[in-house]
């Protein structure tokens, strides 16, 4: 197999592990990063996620002995901010991770691994948000009158969720008028409440 | 037996209402709102919204959320309308399996019944649980001018929410009864201007031993309270453009916001002579956040919308003119529909008429009342029931030269029986092709066929000569029997001609079944 297709298989090997851990088929996500490992031993982001989702990282393929060239030589200002990523993500600091992988993807917007590391992360912080925010039913209440919302530094998202804050929508109900994915509505969400806006 | 309640089932909007202890009393939803959008949507993750919700999301949800479906219902794929709404929906509408219609949504595909069922149902839970009783038998509201298919076809949407329909009533008459006109001593020629959240109607009725004839209707089914939103929605966008260079139309969220605040603004206008809109957070970009904060004046709004109230006035007129009235026959005006709450409106429909129109039931609600009261009188003495049942349009034959001639002439109350006498054109004709027909124009090609059949065995004679006995026979139920007799030889053909939602039995009960499962999940 040339390189380039195996690379592109590997890759595919990756989302589909993405796409199964997501579901919540863990065991059935680590077989395919252990796939991803078979064809390429050196593959960062699949020993990661295989260790994230509980597996056994020393059962599959090593990386080659041989001198690799450091991966991080000759960086880009993106792949920095990945590499950091990966350490906050390691730590199960998502948040932090998060915000450093959204500013990689700005600067290198066609990047696999930022991708899927990206989307894994997201998953692992959706269920801290959906602790923090409360039970599915709950309904929240505003806290500020609009005068007083006005000194915040808010985004137009964080105004939409506000707005549909009437006293008898649950949250349940807010991502399904948000039009925004269930992270990013939750996202809000929390913030809105750290900041005091809404409980 | 349970309540029967009363649905006005609208085009944006619906309510019901049911009569307790001989008062009418309108229904609140679960939120508490007394109307509930005729909206149905399901969202990304699959979960099916019907009334509020569904109206909050429908601009972030264009493709998977219905609304307006009524002007789809019981129509033909090929008809105008749906060719209209097919380039003004922003959900995408197909050729059905019997050449009627089905919405897609969210990858399924749904008839007008069905979906119209869902807002039924929403209606009926609401019922249940402020009547703590099982509901299972409604009246429901159509416009005047529905034919036959269109309110065989709301039956059949009840049907389908598990409600039998034992009675259909045009809306204006429904609003006449709601403001007691039945009552009346005298005979009087009423006039109700509709003017809802989509449509507006204008009717023109006249009463008569208790029973409410439709002398003319007409409207627009393309003007409402939507197109008053739209407006402000097109000024404040424009406002926001010229204060902060940033366009609102391309963003579905601000947009979103700015269809409800213009809604909340309308309303406010109509007992407030000012408000301010102020939509926070509207916008946001790498300088910070931006809001959308605009004084508006009841003044404002009706310079942004006083054309729209002047076609419904133009319309108003030509269907006068048409039944051949004066404004100074008409004894009664009645507001129907929320958007008559405008003042503007009421004035310039008092102005036209030179009377102050009917007030004190709110008018998005008068349909509803009526529709509850009739639902009660079903079950009062014969001599206290309202006579309300009458052949919408009028029913006839296709005659030589591609003519129309009326047999039933519409209002007509039923049960009834008609005849006319025909006769050969031609020679020695021995068959004749006798194809039933509703609707009231002259020629046979603009009316709506219900069926045909052909009396054979007719004796040769000169045309003209043989008599041949056309009867229409309608029972209580709206079935119209048809039979065509040659009176010289007695021999007979007949047919029954039922009205056609454009579903058959089995599909119906099919649908039935899923709206249950479908109850289920909404209850989550």
């Amino acid at each position: 197999m040339a390189q380039e297709d195996k690379k592109i298989e590997a890759n595919k090997f990756l989302e589909e592990g993405l796409n199964l851990y997501g579901l919540g088929k863990f065991s059935e996500a680590i077989e395919k990063w252990k796939k991803v490992l078979e064809i390429d031993p050196d593959n960062s982001a699949a020993r990661d996620y295989i260790e994230s989702a509980g597996g056994d990282v020393n059962s599959v393929p090593q990386p080659a002995e041989t001198p690799q060239p450091l991966p991080f030589a000759d960086t880009s200002i993106a792949e920095s901010f990945l590499r950091e990523a990966k350490e906050f993500a390691q730590s199960g600091k998502y948040e932090a991770a998060l915000e450093l992988l959204e500013k990689s993807l700005e600067l290198d917007p066609d990047n696999m691994e930022t991708h899927s590391l990206y989307e894994m992360v997201k998953g692992k912080q959706l269920k801290n948000y959906i602790n923090e925010a409360g039970q599915p039913g709950r309904i929240p209440v505003l806290l500020k009158r609009t005068e007083e919302l006005l000194k915040f530094n808010l985004t137009k998202e964080a105004g939409f969720i506000l707005s549909l804050i009437d006293g008898q929508v649950t949250l349940d109900d807010i991502v399904s008028l948000s039009g925004m994915d269930k992270f990013s509505t939750y996202r809000n969400l929390v913030k809105l409440k750290r900041l005091g806006v809404i409980s | 037996m349970g309540k029967v309640i009363g649905i006005d089932l609208g085009t944006t909007y619906s309510c019901a209402a049911v009569v307790e202890d001989g008062r009418p009393i309108v229904i609140p939803n679960k939120g508490g709102y007394r109307t509930t959008p005729s909206v149905f949507a399901v969202t990304d993750e699959g979960r099916r919204l019907v009334g509020h919700l569904a109206k909050r999301q429908a601009i972030t949800n264009p493709q998977n959320t219905i609304y307006a479906i009524k002007r789809l219902i019981g129509r033909r794929h090929d008809s105008p309308e749906v060719k209209r709404a097919k380039e003004t929906c922003s959900y995408e509408i197909v050729n059905g399996p019997h050449d009627d219609v089905r919405i897609v949504c969210a990858g399924k595909q749904y008839s007008p019944q069905e979906l119209s069922a869902f807002v039924l149902m929403e209606m009926k839970r609401a019922a249940e649980e402020y009547l703590e009783e099982k509901v299972s038998e409604t009246v429901v509201t159509v416009p005047a001018y529905f034919n036959d298919n269109q309110r065989q076809a709301t039956k059949d949407a009840g049907k389908i929410a598990d409600l039998e329909v034992p009675r259909i009533i045009n809306e204006p008459t429904a609003s006449a009864l709601a403001y007691g006109l039945n009552r009346k001593k005298k005979d009087e020629k009423i006039a109700v201007y509709d003017l809802g959240g989509g449509t507006f109607d204008i009717s023109i009725l006249e009463l008569g031993a208790g029973v409410f004839e439709v002398l003319a209707t007409s409207g627009d089914t393309y003007l409402g309270g939507e197109d008053f939103d739209a407006r402000i929605i097109d000024y404040l966008v424009q406002e926001f453009y010229r204060e902060h260079r940033v366009d609102l139309k391309t963003d579905r969220l601000a947009l979103q916001r700015l269809k409800e605040a213009s809604e909340k603004a309308k309303c406010d206008l109509s007992s407030l002579k000012e408000t301010t809109i102020n939509l926070p957070f509207i916008s946001s970009d790498s300088h910070g956040p931006k809001h959308l904060i605009v004084p508006f004046a009841r003044k404002k709004l009706e310079m942004l919308t006083s054309d729209l109230v002047d076609r419904t006035i133009e319309v108003v007129k030509q269907t006068l003119e048409e039944c051949e009235l004066a404004t100074a026959d008409i004894d009664e005006v009645i507001l129907v529909g929320g958007q008559t709450r405008m003042p503007l409106v009421a004035e310039a429909v008092g102005n036209f008429f030179g009377k102050l129109p009917n007030k004190g039931i709110n008018p998005d609600e008068a349909v509803a009342i009526g529709a509850a009261i009739q639902a009660a009188s079903l079950f009062q003495d014969k001599a206290e029931m309202l006579l309300l049942d009458v052949t919408p349009l009028s029913l006839g034959i296709a005659t030589y030269g591609g003519y129309y001639t009326p047999i039933i002439e519409r209002n007509t109350t039923i049960p009834v029986r008609k005849s006319h006498i025909f006769t050969t054109a031609t020679d020695n004709q021995t068959a004749i092709k006798i194809r039933v027909l509703q609707g009231e124009n002259q020629k046979a090609e603009e009316n709506t066929l219900l069926g045909e059949f052909i009396l054979h065995g007719l004796r040769k004679a000169k045309a003209g000569v043989p008599e041949i006995e056309v009867s229409f026979d309608i029972n209580a139920d709206g079935i119209i029997s048809v039979s065509a007799k040659d009176l010289e030889t007695g021999k007979e053909q007949a047919i029954t001609v039922t009205a056609s939602s454009g579903l058959t039995e089995e599909e119906i009960r099919k649908m039935t079944e899923e709206a249950k499962i479908m109850e289920v999940v909404l209850k989550e």
